[in-house]
């Protein structure tokens, strides 16, 4: 993983405000000092719980929304340092797929005025003929049909709409998409052709996907890295295959431990979960009023990521745990 | 029109009563015939009318219906029928004209209040509080020692009385729709706020400013008929419903048909108004189209 | 021999349409539940699982009309008066949903909406309910229950609301639970708590559950035995590790294979091609024919019959049958 990246964040945090009026004015971090890297042509997978800042990250990388500190730069570029206008020649680079197949289609457009939306930003507008041209393109390249493109989004299944979703993200021919849950909402048989879908564009087109989900074994069948995140930090991250069969945070493995399993039957043989509401401390380790690891430290210095030793499993993996060796020595098979 | 079962999404979504559904249907025949009717003799009045509508018979005074003309005359022996026709021309057009441009002014500031938020929605929705609480009769006065009472002071004062009603309707539904993920899809296809507004904004929210102009057109006739009644209205000799009423109320005893006739057209009007918008909601009710 | 707890015969439901006809949804559902058994029932969108689940409430919507026979404890929920059923539902029959924030009644406490059936079902006093639904709150690991039951809905997480919800059901102490996805909207750490409260509820109360879901995991983990459906159609029964481990119907196979894991890296996904049909469009003979990777040209002829290849394994699927007798 020399390549440089095409996605750089750094030290990226989004406070909110909230309250007001009766009480004291909250603030709440979404997201708290992030930095992270993706490769071009990679799925990058974030995986974490509801409200662990993740459709944060994607609103931000999007640049809907502006950080309260820290960069995202793009293609080398610092998009919140980029002028409105060159913003907006810069949005044909990077698409987003949303999560809801029937709220992310505008149901009193056709299809082809749908997809064909983004081209909106180009500077050279194409012509009548040649967008129809790139709509249908696009149709076939995510498994429809041409003439699907005069219909609206109501005639088509959940899958289909997610299909059209990614053609609208692909048709400026991006360098990343973000997809946000985009695969959560579909059925079972659905949702393998789209990840298939995804992986081939991937392949094929060299697309460059950030892949937003709290499904875990998503992620562990199509995404090469992966990020785990807890709190508004990145807890670990690292190769997706590597850091489900070995986590090297006490968060991952319970994310993995309680994700159920078509291959696991009846009750798991674990002591009951018990699930304290996150809590942000401010100081040390947010996960350790959960953490079955937890000591001292843990409650007084912030654990910030950082690499183990360990030889060549250990490289290109990071972890935000003081107790990452005894999680190692735990997981090692004897 | 109610399918039941979508192909692919697997949602049932059961069928509403017969009932319900034949109840709408009828309001929305029922109230575009109204509709359709009083427009047409509105229309007509333009070019034919029984007698002239101005014309004074003294002596063929407050005949009641069929002895003179077709409805009678009224204490001047001006013919009822004519005068009706004159006045459902007056009344729709003021009605109509204060209707589109309360619409036009209030769905500009309910989108744009929609899309900015912050203190311009303050500033404007404690605006439309104000002048939503001032009667339009209220208004219409101001207005007519502004400007002298007359057609424009009438649909000035009911077009002001509507616009918070639209800002409000529109307001709301277009807040509804930007916060739908086609927006933000939209957003990230680097489209503005006006861009969002025409493309997405106002043909989502279309048919609830539909339905909202229809029922105001009922209201608009009714105050534009109270503005007459109170002389605020349109000056004599035009005729209009509510200054026949007015007039009708010395005779109510000798004379009935002059009360009731001009009454029974604004409550027809007002009547098919309402239909229709109850009509038009259901029919343009997205969850009954579109299976 | 013990009389079952639930009884589904030949069940079928129609549903109105707008041309005055009847499209049917469910076909020939036949279903046996014992006390403290677990029933899982998979399907994905447009199965008709919902429906099922609704129907055996007696909450089917009223432009459904069933035909058949839902035996609870012996006595036939289609044929009861709304007044009976109602009684019935309170007291033997518990439901969980799906987003538990709109089966809950935003303007009052979780406590009193607890106590309420307590009230009215049980005629105890206010004072004694509220007692009694502090202990259910205890009894669904809520933490701080005595707090907690003084808060309205909206102040709670989506894992406590799911709690409050079980704990309404469970005040009735029911023979029967029926949770319909009961953990979908639910984050994976509290899904496993949620599971793992109900997973003891049905083992210390000898409670019978039947759970609704299209995520096979949350079946395996939860249900001892699992009915698969398809198009409103029985695919498969069986015993869950049967079902799962040697699935019978290329539909079962194909849904299991479908489930994402890990692969070598780079590979694909197995898939089902196509999409769920509507019940408008079924293709003639197997429901399935479509769509199935095995298809025969005798699979288009008739719709397969049920058949149970052994006691408590049915399938419907003539490949299936061959396979078993050659």
């Amino acid at each position: 993983m020399s390549a440089v990246p095409l996605l750089d964040i750094r030290n990226l945090s989004r406070n909110y405000a909230s309250g007001g009026l009766f009480g004291g004015r909250q603030t709440t971090r979404a997201l708290d000092d992030l930095s992270m890297t993706v490769a071009p042509g990679t799925i990058h997978g974030i995986v974490g719980e509801s409200g662990c800042g993740k459709s944060t990250l994607a609103r931000l990388v999007m640049a809907l929304d502006r950080p309260t500190s820290g960069s995202v730069s793009f293609d080398g570029e610092d998009l919140f340092r980029l002028s409105d206008r060159d913003l907006k020649r810069k949005r044909r680079d990077f698409q987003m797929v949303f999560q809801d197949p029937f709220g992310s289609l505008d149901p009193r457009h056709t299809v082809g005025r749908i997809v064909a939306e983004p081209l909106h930003v180009l500077k050279v507008k194409p012509g009548r003929a040649e967008r129809r041209d790139r709509v249908a393109a696009m149709l076939e390249a995510v498994g429809l049909s041409p003439d699907h493109a005069a219909r609206y989004p109501h005639a088509f299944s959940g899958g289909q709409r997610q299909r059209i979703a990614i053609a609208r993200a692909l048709i400026t021919e991006p360098k990343l998409v973000v997809a946000d849950e985009a695969v959560s909402a579909l059925d079972l048989s659905v949702q393998a052709q789209v990840l298939n879908l995804l992986m081939d564009l991937r392949d094929r087109r060299g697309v460059t996907f950030l892949f937003i989900t709290h499904n875990l074994a998503v992620v562990d069948a199509v995404a090469d890295r992966v990020g785990v995140m807890y709190c508004g930090r990145l807890v670990e991250s690292g190769p997706a295959q590597a850091v489900f069969a070995r986590p090297l945070h006490p968060y991952t493995r319970l994310l993995a431990d309680a994700e159920p399993d078509v291959t696991r039957f009846g009750r798991p043989d674990r002591p009951p979960v018990t699930v304290a509401e996150p809590i942000d401390f401010g100081v040390g380790c947010s996960f350790r009023n959960r953490c079955p690891l937890a000591m001292r430290r843990c409650a007084t210095e912030r654990p910030e990521l950082r690499s183990l030793e360990g030889g060549p499993q250990m490289r290109d993996r990071q972890t935000a745990c003081h107790c990452a060796e005894m999680l190692l020595e735990m997981n090692t098979p004897v | 029109m109610s399918a039941v079962i979508p192909s692919g999404t697997g949602q049932i979504v059961p069928s509403r009563g017969k009932l319900r559904r034949a109840v709408s249907r009828g309001n929305l025949v029922i109230g575009g015939l109204l509709i359709g009717l009083i427009g047409a003799i509105a229309l007509l009045s333009l070019v034919w009318t029984p007698l002239p509508p101005g014309k004074l018979n003294i002596v063929q005074k407050l005949k009641p219906p069929l002895a003179q003309g077709l409805l009678g005359t009224d204490h001047l022996g001006r013919d009822l029928a004519s005068m009706l026709m004159v006045g459902a021309w007056n009344s729709l057009s003021i009605a109509v004209l204060a209707v589109t441009m309360g619409a036009f002014a209030g769905t500009l500031i309910g989108v744009t209040v929609a899309a900015r938020r912050g203190w311009f929605e303050a500033i404007m929705m404690r605006a439309n509080d104000v002048i939503f609480a001032l009667p339009p009769i209220l208004s219409a006065m101001m207005l007519g020692a502004l400007l002298g009472t007359g057609r424009r002071t009438a649909i000035i004062a009911i077009a002001v009385f509507m616009v918070p009603v639209f800002a409000r309707v529109t307001a709301s539904a277009a807040l509804q729709v930007l916060s739908r993920n086609y927006v933000l899809a939209a957003r990230g296809a680097g489209k503005g706020g006006i861009r969002i507004t025409v493309d997405h904004v106002l043909p989502n929210i279309a048919n609830q400013i539909i339905v909202q102009v229809t029922i105001q057109l009922g209201l608009a006739i009714l105050t534009e008929a109270g503005l007459s009644f109170l002389g605020l209205g349109m000056a004599p000799p035009a005729p209009t419903w509510g200054r026949m009423l007015a007039d009708a109320q010395t005779y109510l005893g000798r004379a009935p048909w002059l009360a009731i006739l001009p009454g029974l057209a604004i409550a027809l009007t007002v009547l098919g108004f309402n239909m229709l918008g109850d009509g038009l909601r259901d029919l343009l009710d997205p969850r009954e189209k579109g299976r | 021999m013990v009389s079952p707890l639930l009884q589904i015969e030949d069940l079928a439901i129609f549903i109105d349409v707008a041309d005055g006809g009847r499209q049917p949804i469910l076909t020939d559902i036949d279903a046996t539940l014992y006390a403290g058994e677990t029933l899982g029932i998979v399907g994905e969108s447009g199965s008709g699982k919902s429906l099922l689940s609704l129907a055996i409430m007696g909450l089917l919507p009223p432009a459904a009309h069933a035909t058949g026979r839902i035996l609870l404890e012996g006595r036939d929920l289609l044929a009861m008066d709304e007044n009976t059923l109602c009684t019935v539902r309170g007291r033997s029959i518990g439901m969980i949903f799906q987003e538990p924030l709109t089966a809950l009644n935003p303007s009052m406490t979780v406590g009193d909406q607890i106590a309420e059936g307590l009230v009215v079902q049980e005629g105890l006093s206010w004072q004694a309910a509220r007692r009694e639904a502090i202990t259910l709150l205890d009894r669904v690991r809520m933490p701080d229950a005595t707090r907690l039951s003084r808060t309205y809905p909206h102040a709670l997480s989506g894992g406590q609301r799911q709690r409050v919800g079980i704990a309404i059901a469970l005040a009735m102490k029911p023979a029967l639970m029926i949770a319909d996805e009961p953990t979908t909207a639910l984050d994976v750490t509290v899904q496993a708590e949620v599971l793992d409260i109900l997973d003891d509820l049905t083992r210390d109360a000898g409670m019978a559950l039947i759970l609704v879901s299209h995520d096979l995991g949350v079946i395996a983990r939860m249900c001892a035995r699992t009915l698969v459906l398809y198009a409103g159609r029985r695919m498969e029964e069986g015993v869950t590790r049967d079902v799962l481990t040697s699935p019978l119907n290329p539909y079962t196979r194909g849904l299991l294979r479908a489930v994402p894991r890990r692969h070598a890296s780079g590979a694909r996904l197995q898939t089902i091609p196509g999409a769920v049909p509507s019940f408008a469009a079924l293709p003639p003979g197997c429901c399935f024919s479509d769509r199935c990777p095995d298809v025969v040209t005798a699979c288009h002829s008739g719709e397969p019959a049920w058949t149970l290849v052994r006691p408590g394994r049915g399938v419907r699927c003539i490949r299936a049958l061959e396979e078993a007798t050659s």
